[in-house]
This record gives C-alpha cells, structure tokens and sequence, in this order.
C-alpha cells in the first residue's frame, strides 16, 4: 500500500461487529500518514450509530503521536453523544495516549499485558471483514511523490461480514490527506454504501478538492494567534501612519497630489534599495530638521532609477547641494 | 486605467510565496485602501485597480523580493501620475 506514492507498512483496519459493539483492529504502522485514516475509520464508526467502540492496537507495531491523538479526540466526540471508546492496547501505549488526552473518564483501556515491542503471538481471527490491506490501494496512475495525489480507497466487502455481527453501512471509504505547508493537518473522507464506489476519476477530484480545501485550510490557520495578529496589524497602522505622514510632507514640498507624493516615495525606495517605510521615516525625521539641512533632505536627492518598463527615469531634477547619496 | 492583466499579479504573489492575506497586510501597510476582498479581485483580474492601487501593490510585493533577495519584477502603473 502507498500513501502519497510513499510505501508504507500495511497499516490497515479490521472491523468487527457484535451487536451494539464496534471493534476496529488496526495493524502496521500507525504513523502521521496513517492516523487521519485511522480517525476515518472511527468517525465512519461513529457515524454508522455505535456508541460502544474498541480500537485494537494489539497488532500495531508503531504508532506516533497524531495518531494518539486522533483516538484521544475520537474518545471525546464519543464520549459528548454518550458512547464510550475503548482502546486495547498495551500499557506503555496507554499510558502516552493518557499523557495526550489528559485525565479522563472517557476514554477506557484494556490491557493487553504487553510492550508494544513484544512480538505479537498467533493471528487474529480471520473470520471478519477486512477493511484497509489488500483493497487499500492508491488510484491507478496515480503520479508518483504527488502528495495532492495520494488517496487510500478502503473497499467494504459486506460479504466478507457475517450479518449476525452486525453491518458496516458505508461500504467504501475514500480518505484523502488534507496538507497543510506540506504536512498532513487532516483527511478528507468521503463514504458510500456502495461497494467500490470511488472510481479512479472520482479519487482524482477528491484530490483536487482535498489540494484546494488544504490551501484554505493552511490560509485559515497560518499559525497568526490573535495576539500575534494584533501586534501586526498594530504594528501595519503605525506604518500606514509614518507613510501617510511622509507623503504629507512630500506634498506640501513639492507642491504635488497625494498619489504623486506616493509614486515619489516608492521611486526613492526602489531605487535606494530600502523599504518604504524608511524612506518615509527619513522624510517625517527631515521636518526636524532646520531649513538648511534640509538641502540634503531624501526627497531631494537625485536618484538615477533603473531604466525599464517599470519606471521612468530620475525621480528628482534637482541636483543635491552638498551632502551624502544614498 | 489599467488593463486587465487576468491573474498577472496572483502569479507575482505565488511566486514570492506570500498568501493573500499576507499580500494584503503588506499592502495595506504600505497604504493601500482597498479591502481584501477588492484585493483579491485585483489578482485574479476581476477588478481593475486605480494606478494608486496598482503602485502599491507593485511596492508590497517588490519589497518583498527584496526580502527573498530579489529585484524589482513587478511593474508600476504606466498610468500613474509623474512625478
């Protein structure tokens, strides 16, 4: 199985039904890739009306920390409409899971009386549906290192699933890795009662639909807290204001529109190399000046601007008296 | 006026990896007047911006291919006033 054209160790989902009663037995490598899968396989779960939940990690051979985490939330939601999740696994494992979800009586855990580095002994019954391994595959033609490409399409067998066990009412899932500068922030998980339900031009528009709501994504959450947003949008007005007052000044000097004080100011900054703002510093600092130093004033330096259909030669005719070029 | 350029100034954006409302904060630093969402239309080439407008969002992104180490790649309005 690939994940974002990546092999990766046959991470996969196992579910069981009795009654009431879901169990979900993940096995292989529950990494940063895998664990939004993971957490698609619980909220279709979830979704289908089991309140009563078992993520088995007896067979899992790694899992990272994202991955605690999706079934920490997971627990939560559960817990919010009255279900319970339970997580077999062993007490190493428990105790991180814990160490994310913070102390809780939502979330429950069985023992499994091992490391997760102990080897796993014998095979798990075989005599359930299998949800995640050999029907995990990537699209076909899918391009290779693509990340906007990488899908898993998980194919329900419902045959494969005895009917006093109960049902898995979506029959296919398709979950798509939401990025977010590159890193997976999510999944987009799309479901069907219908047994391979997404063809390969159905997982290439969930791939285009998850590359465009990942941008959104990433837009909506550029990491900016509110603080952080105050401060720069503070510190944007005070530079809106030291711009506003320079091109005051270099109104009033020039005897010119607001619009041409601008265009001057921008020119001297290009030209100059340096940001507009200091430039526009240096014109507001230049009012503290007495009348003779301002001879050597920004604005009335000759400044040879580059040639190019960007601009349109010398910004200012007169020649400096005396003093310093930038 | 301007042209329209179509998405002439989004490629400009893409190209020195600032977001829209990265673009829009450095524009509306740099004294620009037009909302976000008037900003945006002016990338995609939905709205035409007055030379004003165009000039600074000229600077905002100028500047900041400076920043990346860069040159001026983004052209000024030709309809703009002379100065």
């Amino acid at each position: 199985m690939t994940i974002m054209g990546i092999p990766r160790p046959c991470f996969g989902v196992t579910p069981a039904f009795a009654g009431e009663r879901a169990v979900l037995a993940a096995r292989g490598e529950v990494d940063v890739f895998a664990a939004p899968m993971l957490g698609g396989f619980i909220d279709a779960t979830i979704a289908s009306g089991y309140l009563s939940v078992v993520v088995d990690l007896t067979d899992v051979e790694d899992m990272d920390a994202p991955a605690m985490a999706v079934i920490a939330r997971a627990a939560r939601r559960l817990a919010a409409i009255g279900g319970q999740l339970t997580v077999r696994t062993s007490a190493l494992v428990a105790r991180h899971i814990s160490a994310i979800a913070g102390p809780t009586n939502w979330l429950m855990f069985e023992p499994t009386g091992g490391d997760m580095d102990d080897p796993v002994d014998g095979e798990a019954s075989d005599d359930r549906g299998h949800l995640g391994e050999e029907e995990s595959t990537t699209a076909p033609g899918t391009p290779a290192g693509d990340p906007s490409f990488g899908l898993v399409q998980a194919l329900g067998h419902m045959s494969a699933v005895q009917a006093d066990r109960g049902s898995w009412p979506s029959s296919a899932i398709l979950s798509t890795p939401l990025l977010g500068s590159g890193q997976p922030i999510g999944a987009l998980n799309i479901y069907s009662r219908t047994a391979e339900a997404f063809a390969p031009r159905d997982q290439e528009l969930a791939a285009v639909f998850a590359t465009e709501a990942s941008i959104v994504l990433t837009d909506a959450t550029s990491g900016a807290s509110s603080e952080q947003l105050a401060t720069r949008l503070g510190v944007a007005l005070h530079t809106r204001q030291i711009i506003a007052q320079a091109q005051g000044v270099v109104m009033e000097r020039e005897h010119i529109s607001a619009d041409a004080a601008y265009r001057l100011l921008a020119n001297f900054s290009q030209s100059s190399n340096r940001p507009l703002l200091e430039r526009a510093e240096d014109v507001v600092a230049s009012t503290q000046h007495s009348p003779a130093d301002r001879e050597t004033e920004p604005v009335r330096i000759l400044v040879d601007v580059p040639t190019g259909p960007a601009h349109k030669g010398p910004v200012e005719a007169a020649p400096p008296k005396r003093g310093r070029h930038d | 006026m301007i042209e329209p350029t179509t998405d002439v100034f989004n490629s400009y954006r893409r190209e020195a990896g600032l977001s829209s409302g990265e673009l829009f904060l450095r524009y509306f630093e740099l004294g620009g007047m037009s909302s976000a969402v008037e900003l945006e239309a002016f990338l995609y080439g939905a709205l035409i911006p007055s030379p004003h407008d165009h000039d600074v969002l000229a600077h905002a992104l100028n500047e900041r291919f400076v920043e990346l180490g860069g040159n001026h790649p983004v052209p000024y309005a030709d309809g703009g006033e002379d100065v």
